[in-house]
This record gives C-alpha cells, structure tokens and sequence, in this order.
C-alpha cells in the first residue's frame, strides 16, 4: 500500500496542470512544497485576507456598499472551497451565493477583530451541510458521478509523451477518491491542503478538536496515497 | 506514531481542482433581506437579558416567592443566587468566547465549560446547604422542577433569538451552553422562591433544569442560532 517515494513524485509533478498543454504546467514538487509553503501562498494572514478582514469589519458596522467588495474578494477563496468539498463546480456556485446570502443575514454577529476568511468557510461549510442534508445524499456525499468511476483509459501509458493522460489519470483518481471519503475526511483535508489554514484554524472552522482535524486529515491521505498506489499498480 | 501524522505529507496530493477554481459567478447586493448590523445585535441582545431578568423579578414580585423572604440572613440569600448564578457565568462565558479567530470558543473548552457549570452547582449547593429534612422528597422536587423550567424556558427563548445566526461552528454545544445559563438563572430565582433548602432539593429540584435547559437548547435551538 505504501507507495515509493520516487512513483509518488512523478505524480505529483502534475498537481497543478493546466488546461492547456502539459508542457506549459507549472511543476510542483511534493518535497519543494511543504505546507509552510502552501500557507505561504495561501494562507489566510497574508495582505488579502487583512483587506477581506477590513471590508467585513465595515459590512458589520453597517457600511451596505461593502457587500460588493466583500463579495468580490471572499467568493473565488469560498467558491474554490466549495468545489473541493462538493467536486460539483455548479453546485459550488449556488452554494456560493447560499453561503454569502448568509454571511449577509449573520453580518452583525461577525465579532470585531475576527478573521473573516475562516468565518466564510465555516458558514460555506454549513450551507454545504444542509444541502447534503436535504437532498438527503447525505449517506455517501458523493461527488458528480462521472467523476466517481474510475476513468477510462483511453491509451496505454506505456506510450511516450503520454504524460499529461497520466496526469490526467491521475487527478482523475485523486477527484475520484476524494467523492469517496466521508465528508469529515475530506473537509479536514481540503482546508489543510487546499486552502492553506493550520490545524488550529481548520479545527476552529470545522468545530472539532486539533487532533482530531490531524487524524482526519491523515486518514484522507491515506486513502488518497492508497489510491494512487492501485492506480499506479493497474498502469 | 507522531511521525506518521507528519503533514507536509500532505502536499503530495496533488490538487484535482485547480485548474476548475476562479472567480464565483456574479452576485447582487441582498438588498432585501434584513440584516441587522453589529450594534443592532449587541442592542437586541441587551434588550433580551433585561427582558429575562425582569420577567424571573416579576414572577417572585408578583407569582410566588418564599414566605420568609423578608427574613432570610443576608448569607444564606446571597448564597442561594450566588452559586446558581456563578454557573451560569461559566457557561455562558462559554458561549460568548470568542475564541483566537473570533469563530467562537475551541470546542473543547466550550464542552468543558457547559458540562462543569452543573457540576459546580451540584458541588458548591451540597457544600453550602443542609442535609434534607426527612419526608416527601419527589412531590416537592418535582413542583420545584416544573417551577424552575416554566422560569427557564422563556429567558432561553429570549437568549435564542438573540442569538439567533451567532454561532458558525459547533452550534449545538453553544446553544446547549445558552440553556445551561438559562437553567442558572432560573434557579437563582428559585431560591428566592421556594424555601426548602435541603441540598438534595436544590440540586434535584432546582438545578436539574441546568442540564435540561442544556439539552432543550442543543436539541431545539441549534437551527435558530446557527449561521
């Protein structure tokens, strides 16, 4: 199950594809980028998340006009939390919309000095909860299901120059795999890969003990890391 | 074993998303839909706790209050709201932490602190009040407890809609927090209104609404209060 370390890179090495060709993906190396590194680029003390702060604070006291600016720096960091947790890109922009809805109604109880970026995520959690909830899918939390069955070999990687089909492959599993893992899992992984905040953040957000965002977070990626291993063994 | 909780592992996955996240579709201001502002809340929220105070000072003015009210040592009064009402503080300090990103107390200390308020009433009424008088124990607890609850219910009504969209995370121990409070209260007013100060009696007939408050809001509050 344990994967070598030289396999795990190369997948890796595709994180951040692009769409257009993969000779234009920025690389990204697994060992070159630590989560102090993540949280560098996007963790939640940086200038934005001060400005996203700012503009909240005056939204609470009242200030209507903020909205706009509130909306317009706040939604992409929730909309991309969304479509991580849900896998369901439109599904993520109504959530979106659901989750500032209530930022707008909870305004005044935002307490002074707060970080708003850790609010919005907890509010975008909630809504994606209820949604779950009530369309009472609640029992797998699956993402969209083209991408919960494997996905299709269309060529044998055997063949050269077929790197951006393994990459593809690749980010295909770990959606895939993602959609598999109960929702405790995957959010405690998303914030912490994904969005950048530390376990004493992501534990606040999800209301939930550090240790317990660590065992979480871990077992996801290890389900992850488990995945990969069998897609790597089936090539 | 620590070692293999080692996160920067993390970064080994590689994000499936990436390439999908950009900016949110656009979004009118909700211009509609009420939202009262920070000072409204704090305003609602002040009329709220007055609003609960006054209607436990009417019931004793006006309901019930213990016949020997005029005379009872200034001790033994200050003892009888003192300790409900020091649990009550501690759980609602509980619920009005504000925690180090301003999303609330960590959800370990908000735990602790909703479980330890009844506890400490327990320990500090048994402590501080006399061995139950010998006769009927059940009728005259199961009185107090109707009493307390019809004293708890409405200020934990009140603190809900105050509270109402306040708590993003772990909604259920905060509003149950709120119902312990509550509970607090109302059994701070008891002892002005009921005269039986046997330590069981107290802790039974007057305390146990703490615990029931606590459930009642963690059962019934949580959709109110959570954002």
């Amino acid at each position: 199950m344990v994967l070598p370390g030289a396999e795990l890179t190369m997948w890796v090495s595709f994180g951040h594809i692009g769409a257009s060709s993969a000779a234009a993906l920025p690389m990204v190396d697994s060992k070159a980028m630590p989560r102090s590194a993540i949280r560098a680029a996007t963790g939640t003390a940086d200038a934005s998340a001060r400005l996203l702060d700012a503009v909240m604070e005056r939204y609470a006291r009242g200030e209507d006009g903020a909205f706009g600016e509130l909306y317009r720096h706040g939604a992409p960091r929730v909309r991309g939390f969304l479509i991580r947790l849900s896998g369901d890109p439109a599904l993520a922009d109504d959530l979106t919309q659901e989750a500032f809805l209530r930022v707008h109604k909870a305004r005044g109880n935002f307490q002074a000095g707060a970080a708003a970026l850790p609010w919005f995520f907890a509010i975008a959690r909630n809504a994606f909860l209820d949604h779950t909830r009530y369309a009472q899918v609640r029992r797998a939390v699956e993402l969209s299901d083209g991408s919960v069955s494997p996905p299709e070999r269309e060529a044998d990687a055997d063949t050269k120059g077929d790197e951006a089909l393994i990459a593809r492959e690749t980010l295909d599993l770990v959606r895939a795999t993602l959609a598999k893992l109960p929702v405790f899992q995957r959010e405690a992984f998303v914030l912490l890969r994904f969005e950048g905040l530390s376990v004493s953040e992501a534990a606040q957000v999800l209301g939930a003990t550090e240790g317990a965002v660590k065992i979480r977070a871990f077992r996801a990626y290890e389900a992850l890391r488990a995945a990969l291993g069998q897609g790597e063994g089936r090539r | 074993m620590r070692d293999e909780l080692d996160l920067d592992r993390l970064a080994q996955i590689p994000d499936p998303f990436a390439e999908t996240v950009g900016p949110a579709p656009p979004m009118t201001a909700p211009a509609g839909t009420a939202a009262p502002t920070r000072a409204e809340v704090g305003r609602r929220r002040l009329i709220a706790a007055a609003a609960a105070v006054l209607y436990e000072i009417a019931w004793v003015a006006v309901v019930e209050r213990r016949h020997d009210l005029a005379s009872l040592p200034a001790s033994t009064l200050g003892l009888g709201l003192l300790v409900p009402l020091g649990a009550a503080v501690v759980a609602f300090g509980a619920v009005s932490g504000k925690g180090r990103l301003g999303l609330g107390a960590p959800v370990l200390r908000l735990a602790f602190l909703a479980a330890l308020a009844p506890v400490l009433f327990a320990v500090a009424t048994v402590a501080t009040s006399p061995r139950d008088d010998d006769g009927p124990f059940w009728g005259l607890a199961g009185r107090c407890m109707a009493v307390t609850a019809v004293l708890m219910v409405p200020p934990l009504v009140l603190a809900v809609l105050a509270f109402r969209r306040a708590f993003v995370t772990a909604s259920v121990w905060r509003t149950g927090a709120l119902g312990v409070a509550c509970g607090g209260l109302a059994a701070a007013t008891m002892s002005l209104v009921c005269w039986h100060s046997g330590a069981l009696h107290v802790v039974v007939g007057h305390g146990a609404m703490m615990v029931a408050g606590g459930a009642l809001g963690a059962l019934l509050g949580r959709s109110i209060t959570r954002a």
